[in-house]
């Protein structure tokens, strides 16, 4: 059957682009959204404060450790845009962030909404009129077809071989056990064979190694990180890399305090993040701005491909064992002339470092060899044989694991074999949704091929 | 003569239809085309197995009377699956197929408002309101503003036995073609399927001595609640099998099955395949069972279940004769395959009204089920909802989560059939949710509300749930003494609630309570033990129908058009616009539709209320 949204629960998504820069607001809508802020903040109970007023909140997760500090609004409804009760948490725009932060809510209860799904519910509690109602089906329709090649872009290859695997091997068990559920008069065997325990807990073990895969990857996510010393070039860089004004960029030494993290679509079909940092000398103007140094060091140590952008020309290089480790790129090369360049190359290479090549970002110079050179160094970094997975099938993976575990659970606790097959066949039906195929029709395929039954 | 509701038909379907009509106070004719044809078994002598059971006692919970017959008739009955949990547990029954027919008919008769009419019908009479009624050959007019047709396996029926084919719904039965005329010129589609049916064997002609006897249960099970006497001796069947022998005959003669000489071309179930298919599809196997099931207590046939074929009558002859205790076998009427018009359910709104006429009902085999269950089940729903659409009052349908009926008659008007469809418990997806154990208590209110249980009827149920409550709270209450865990060696529990002793599933909970009042009630302890055995796994289950009911419970506008719904892909609006979903949870399960599709049906059908 086809998993649908209900209608009353509490939906949950990244409200901004994703990559959009200092600031990422996740927004709830249901009637859980106030409660959630409560848990969010390790409140044993709580719900409701006054609405459509800015706090600043310390938010958890489960375990109790500090996620972010963060801004939230509750606007109560009907007065929010959705007519439900709407939560905005305005957070620090890291992508790890806004993940455990949306993992979080999802652990409290919200889900994840489909495409369009807030609109739907603006439309369905009549806060738009029919005119916007038109736009909606056209919304919808376009974001889930986008959504669905996304998909099937990324089941092409061998996630989508080893998860069919992991489900022939479920629906052969399924299908000797529905035989003497449902046909316990005709030969069809003893249903729970010797070796199921095991055959089911060699598909637990071999579930559990993709989804080690696939949550490597994403924990991954390739960052570059981007240092170098202040007025370098590094967010002209950033900008000019992902096509659009996204870091703030002033000519005043020091502007960029916080790290920027943006996602790009890198050829590799998973998706890359960039991050500017705060430029580094050894007098910092403020406490502020002293505060971003560290934060920079902090970020090249999680980088998986480092750089240290720094002009053309210029002898600011990297200090230290972390950034001495960086690759250079030269930047604002259109301000030397050809002969200084290749002069200042060579003093890179006679100082023992890794020279990328050398940039003009204003002008969108030197930008498609960067970026491919970017894509290699980060397909490089990925192990063979993992996955970059979609939020839907990671979610899939882990509701199908839930259910083998509880099937096993159940086996191993003498349950009878009716209720551990709703367990396996919740688990092959997770996994079949991946696919989009039909456990059931599946099943009753196999039971009629491998057994004569009938009167 | 004018009634409310016309019955076409008095075989299990017509005859739940014209009881629930009847039950409902409207005037009810039935057409049968011989009295003697009332419920009679066509295929084997049984009532029950997996799923099937499940659907009737669910009828019996709404009134029906096909399970208080079943038990009044039995000759054996056991339950299966007792080890391998509470949502597969059933019960089947061998009947005396006379008896069984007997004691229908007898229901049927005495039923006040039931007017019985020996006849057949030739046509089907409408205006511009809709149906109103049916032309008869020998009582010409029957008037009526509902008609339920339930005509089985009649329609343009043909029967097979090698290259000889005859028509009739049935050995011996003329079949009823000119319906199948009178649905199409209404806009009707009609498909075609095929079934088939075993020999019958003289009893006297069979040794017995050398064949393995199967016996039933003692004490003996039942589908009622209530109970019913039956004061019947127990027959056991028996067990035989094919030998290498018999397939071997078999294989030298398939170029005379009518099956693969390519004579018949409609599509047999999966579950019920004839002796030829099985020798062909499983050709490893050497053998394969048999089960000799007598068709009634003074009856000399046998029906030799595992045996359906359509070979031609010396091929039967000669095989049946290679058979272990058939060797000197006599046959009294030899097996065939019968093709059938049925009209492809998705025509039919979830009342089982037809889309195309409205008062105009179909229920059974006509729908494209197979099985005396699903037939039964489908006229009860048919009858109740043709008084309900007399009485404009809104149709009575049951959702998945409450009864098989419902997972029964939601596939069939949302999927609809590509074989001939029998219940599995598969089917379901909350099964430990529709127990056989928990009918009553999911259905009787709903079926007093309907009008269709008596209040006596009502009162027992009621009471039998006072009783699993009174047993309940006593396990909810109560200790562990040392006598009884000494008994049962479960020393180191003593002291603890007997509730969560009872939750373990090596512990028999009859008899951990021994001793109690209640201890020898099987029925009420089943009941209780399943509940507290399985309450994780119901509560789970609770928590998604509760989540789905929000779906279940919105219901799509009868006139909303589907053709302009934006954004939907035109396979789509094609299918909504055929199936014409009730609620949003139907419309959710026709194949191929997205959680994105079915938000913009959400829109879609807000722009359309707005508009």
């Amino acid at each position: 059957m086809t998993a649908h949204h209900a209608l009353s629960d509490t939906i949950i998504a990244l409200a901004t682009a994703p990559g959009d820069g200092a600031l990422a607001v996740i927004r709830l809508s249901g009637p859980s959204a106030c409660r959630i802020e409560a848990q969010l903040r390790g409140m044993e109970e709580g719900g409701k404060v006054p609405s459509h007023r800015l706090r600043r909140v310390t938010l958890r997760n489960a375990a109790g450790e500090v996620l972010d500090e963060a801004m939230a609004v509750q606007m109560h409804g009907p007065r929010s845009f959705t007519g439900e009760d709407v939560l905005e948490l305005h957070l620090h725009g890291s992508k790890p962030v806004v993940q455990a932060v949306l993992a979080a809510a999802v652990a409290c209860g919200a889900r994840l909404a489909g495409p369009g799904e807030f609109t739907q519910r603006a439309f369905l509690n009549g806060r738009l009129d029919l005119a916007q109602a038109e736009a909606v089906g056209q919304l919808i329709a376009a974001r889930s077809e986008a959504e669905r090649q996304a998909a099937t872009a990324q089941l092409q290859g061998g996630l989508s071989g080893e998860v069919q695997g992991l489900l022939d091997a479920l629906e052969h068990l399924l299908s000797r056990w529905q035989a003497v559920l449902d046909f316990p008069e005709y030969p069809t065997g003893d249903g729970l064979a010797p070796d199921h325990p095991d055959l089911l807990r060699d598909i637990q073990t071999r579930l559990g190694a993709l989804r080690a895969r696939t949550v490597q990857t994403q924990r991954r996510g390739g960052r570059v990180v981007l240092a170098g010393p202040p007025n370098a070039g590094k967010s002209t860089l950033l900008n000019a890399l992902v096509g659009e004004e996204r870091a703030l960029v002033d000519a005043e030494a020091g502007t960029t305090r916080d790290p920027v993290e943006v996602v790009l679509d890198g050829t590799g079909g998973g998706s890359w993040s960039v991050v500017d940092t705060a430029g580094v000398r050894d007098t910092a103007a403020s406490a502020l701005e002293a505060r971003g140094i560290g934060m920079s060091e902090r970020w090249a140590q999680r980088a998986d491909v480092l750089c240290w952008v720094m002009p053309v020309g210029s002898q600011r290089w990297p200090r230290g064992a972390v950034f001495e480790a960086a690759w250079i790129i030269g930047s604002k090369a259109d301000l030397v002339a050809e002969g200084d360049r290749a002069v200042w190359e060579a003093a890179v290479r006679t100082r023992g470092l890794r020279l990328v090549g050398c940039v003009a970002a204003a002008q969108q110079r030197g930008l498609t060899k960067l970026r491919a050179w970017l894509d290699s160094e980060l397909a490089a970094g990925i192990p063979a044989g993992t996955y970059a997975v979609r939020q839907r099938h990671a979610d899939a993976l882990a509701q199908a694991a839930a259910a083998l575990d509880a099937a096993l659970q159940a086996l191993e606790g003498g349950i009878t074999l009716d209720a551990v097959a709703l367990d396996v066949r919740a688990a092959a039906q997770a996994l079949g949704a991946i696919l989009g195929r039909s456990v059931d029709a599946a099943v009753l395929d196999q039971i009629f091929a491998q057994f004569c039954i009938g009167k | 003569m004018r009634f409310d509701v016309v019955v076409v038909g008095a075989g299990h379907a017509g005859c739940e239809a014209a009881l629930a009509a009847a039950r409902r106070g409207a005037k009810v004719g039935v057409v049968t085309l011989r009295m003697d044809g009332i419920a009679q078994m066509s295929c084997n002598p049984a009532i029950g197995g997996v799923g099937k059971s499940h659907l009737v006692r669910e009828i019996d919970a709404l009134g029906g009377s096909m399970a208080r017959v079943a038990d009044a008739t039995g000759i054996q009955y056991r339950r299966l699956n007792m080890s391998r949990g509470p949502a597969v547990r059933a019960t089947r029954a061998q009947a005396d197929s006379k008896l069984y027919k007997l004691a229908m008919a007898e229901i049927l008769l005495n039923q006040p408002g039931i007017t019985v009419v020996a006849d057949e019908v030739v046509d089907l009479l409408t205006d511009a309101q809709g149906v109103c009624g049916v032309q008869t050959k020998g009582q010409g007019a029957l008037e009526a503003r509902a008609v339920v047709i339930t005509t089985g396996t009649f329609l343009n029926g043909l029967c097979h036995i090698g290259a000889e084919q005859f028509a009739g719904g049935r050995v011996g039965d003329a079949p009823a073609s000119f319906l199948s005329a009178a649905l199409k010129r209404l806009g009707m589609q009609l498909g075609r399927f095929k079934t088939g049916t075993t020999p019958r064997l003289d009893a006297h002609s069979i040794d017995w001595d050398q064949l393995e006897a199967q016996h039933g249960d003692t004490p003996r099970p039942s589908f009622c609640f209530d109970s019913v006497a039956n004061d019947l001796p127990q027959r056991p069947c028996y067990l035989t099998s094919t030998v290498l022998a018999t397939h071997q005959l078999l294989r030298d003669n398939l170029h005379r099955s009518p099956l693969y000489g390519g004579i018949i071309q409609g599509l047999g179930p999966r579950y019920c395949p004839s002796l030829e298919d099985k020798i062909v599809r499983f050709s490893d196997k050497d053998r394969h069972a048999i089960f000799l099931e007598p068709e009634g207590l003074d009856s000399e046939r046998i029906y030799p279940n595992g045996l359906s074929t359509s070979l031609p009558r010396d091929v039967q002859d000669a095989f049946l004769r290679t058979i272990p205790g058939l060797e000197r076998v006599r046959v009294l009427q030899h097996g065939y395959a019968v093709e059938y018009d049925y009209a492809p359910p998705t025509q039919l709104l979830p009342s089982l009204m037809t889309k195309a006429v409205p008062g105009l009902f179909l229920a059974g085999q006509i729908n494209g089920t197979s099985g005396y269950e699903e037939a039964a089940a489908q006229g009860l729903m048919a009858g109740l909802n043709a008084t309900r659409w007399l009485d404009q009052q809104e149709a009575a349908v049951l959702r998945r989560d409450q009864a098989y009926l419902g997972v029964l008659l939601d596939d069939l008007v949302t999927l609809g059939v590509d074989e001939p469809y029998r219940m599995f418990t598969s089917r379901a997806e909350h099964r430990l949710t529709l127990r056989e154990s928990n009918a009553e208590d999911r259905l009787i209110v709903v079926g007093a509300a309907w009008g269709l249980v008596s209040p006596a009827r009502q009162a027992a149920a009621q009471a039998r749930a006072a009783q699993r409550k009174e047993l309940f709270q006593y396990l909810e209450r109560t200790p562990l003494d040392a006598t009884t865990a000494a008994r049962m060696g479960l020393g180191s529990a003593v002291g603890d609630r007997l509730l969560q002793i009872a939750k373990r599933p090596e512990v028999n909970l009859a008899q951990l309570v021994q001793g109690h009042a209640l201890a020898t009630q099987r029925d009420i302890v089943e009941g209780v033990e399943e509940e507290v055995k399985y309450d994780g796994y119901i509560q789970r289950e609770a928590k998604d129908i509760a989540r789905l009911r929000e779906f279940e419970d919105l219901k799509l506008p009868d006139d909303l058009v589907y053709r302009d719904a934006s954004g939907l892909s035109r396979e789509l609006q094609e299918k909504l616009h055929r199936v014409r979903p009730r609620t949003l949870g139907q419309a959710s399960r026709i194949p191929g539709m997205t959680p994105a599709a079915l938000t913009l049906l959400r829109v879609h059908m807000h722009r359309f209320r707005a508009a």
